[in-house]
């Protein structure tokens, strides 16, 4: 089943196209990685799904629904389905742990008050961080930091989640906790569209991988074929580049 | 010494009289200005171009004018369009306009200087306008935007004084009065400038207060 789709999605700012007629879908329980080199149109086209970026041709359908920044109920309904964690963390630093997880299902959903920090602490259990749950942001690490997003991201019991380079503010001892707990989360069926420069995780992890470069959508197929037997010369180039021989 | 003692035990009491308004204007135009601020600093930001522009074009028009000159058109102009307010409704109203651009910016200047991560975290997790200001901006603005804001509260009681010129029988009024009848200059000056003083250090202690109970644990 088709959870998100891409159709001819162009976006520019002024004359400059930062993404060129790109095409994809994202069916449930998929975990597509988007690569590509800085400046490639990766993070923005992610932010497009969300509605975060506005576009400027195509259509993105989310649950058949298309993203509309203009519609104002309408992406919120959209965002409240689809979870997004980014690369800066962006906890709020004024709550805990456990009020950043609890305040979207509380103040959005409405759910109940004690239901949903029942709830939230479960989530920070998941994410390893059962004793950090009244920690402000400032007093943890960046990895914890990014565990929080993941469990707010899950406190929306979101249909998807939106990965914005997750890990590429962490210091590198720190990788490794994120990228544990968002296997976790591929092992359990969560459909998630992962912008990275992990390819080990896109590797392992990812049924398929695009490869975008200079807003045109290069590669679209599964890992093996995109990341181990590239057809385009500049994915081929890409790689090389980035990955220890 | 013991003689400025003495004479202000006689010319304190009139002075006081004057401190009831002065205070009675300096709150009733930091009400008006924070709230006025407050609106237009919403405006500005609301990402809505004619309000954006509304805004813009008071803080400058009005920033522009001494708080003097407002005054004088509250008072002197307004009774010959209809509307006759008492010397200290002339002041308390003036004050607050006159002081609003400044409140504005204070709040917008700490609106802006939260990261724009924080309002597209709140956007994410769907939230709307309204909320994200309430729930996520504002209480991390509102520590910016304190240190300047004590300030501007400072500043709008020492140009309470400006009252006098409308008629406002304040403490500068009264001071000046009380001189010129008893030519005492340097005890009466002397007194009143301890009095505005005396009037600023809560004012001050407030702010601080507030800025440390904000603070958040490192």
């Amino acid at each position: 089943m088709t959870l998100i789709s891409l159709s001819n999605v162009r976006k520019s700012y002024g004359p400059h196209e930062v993404i060129r007629d790109v095409s994809t879908s994202v069916a449930k329980g998929e975990v597509l990685c988007l690569i590509g080199p800085s400046g490639s149109g990766k993070s923005t086209l992610l932010r497009c799904i969300n509605g975060l970026e506005d576009y400027q041709g195509g259509e993105i359908l989310v649950h058949g629904a298309r993203v509309d920044r203009n519609d104002r109920n309408g992406i919120r309904g959209i965002r409240t389905r689809v979870s997004m964690v980014f690369q800066r963390f962006n906890l709020f630093p004024h709550r805990t742990a456990l009020e950043n997880v609890a305040e979207g299902p509380i103040y959005v959903k409405g759910e109940p008050r004690a239901e949903a920090l029942e709830r939230s602490r479960d989530l920070l259990a998941r994410v390893g961080l059962a004793d950090k749950i009244d920690a402000h942001p400032a007093q943890l690490s960046g990895g914890q930091q990014q565990r929080v997003a993941i469990a707010r991201a899950l406190g929306m019991k979101p249909d998807a989640i939106l990965f914005d380079e997750p890990t590429s503010a962490l210091d590198p001892e720190l990788v490794g906790e994120v990228l544990g707990v968002m296997r976790s989360l591929a092992d359990e069926g969560m459909t998630m569209v992962v912008v990275t420069h992990e390819m080990g995780f896109a590797r392992d992890v990812a049924d398929r991988v695009i490869f975008l470069d200079g807003g045109v959508l290069l590669e679209d197929g599964p890992p093996q074929e995109v990341l181990v037997r590239p057809q385009n010369p500049r994915t081929q180039d890409f790689l090389r580049r980035i990955l220890p021989s | 010494m013991l003689n400025f003692i003495e004479q202000s035990e006689l010319y304190l009491p009139v002075l006081l009289q004057g401190v009831y308004l002065t205070v009675l204007v300096t709150l009733g135009g930091f009400v008006l200005s924070t709230v006025l601020g407050l609106v237009l600093a919403f405006m500005r930001v609301s990402g809505i171009r004619s309000l954006s522009a509304i805004s813009r074009v008071f803080v400058i028009v009005v920033r522009g004018i001494p708080a003097l000159v407002t005054l004088f058109y509250i008072y002197f102009v307004f009774p010959d369009l209809g509307l006759s307010l008492s010397a200290v409704q002339a002041a308390i109203l003036g004050l607050g306009i006159a002081y609003s651009p400044y409140m504005a910016e204070v709040f917008r200047s700490g609106i802006e200087a939260i990261d724009r991560g924080q309002s597209e975290a709140a956007l994410s997790i769907g939230m709307g306008w309204g909320m994200v200001m309430r729930r996520v901006i504002l209480p991390q603005a509102i520590k910016v935007a304190l240190p300047p804001y004590g300030s501007t509260m400072v500043m709008l009681l020492k140009d309470s004084s400006l009252a006098s010129t409308i008629t406002v029988a304040d403490l500068s009024l009264q001071g000046k009065l009380l001189a010129s009848s008893t030519f005492e200059n340097t005890t009466i000056f002397t007194l009143v400038a301890l009095l505005y003083l005396a009037m600023s250090l809560p004012l001050t202690a407030f702010n601080g207060w507030l800025e440390k109970s904000l603070r958040q644990p490192r």
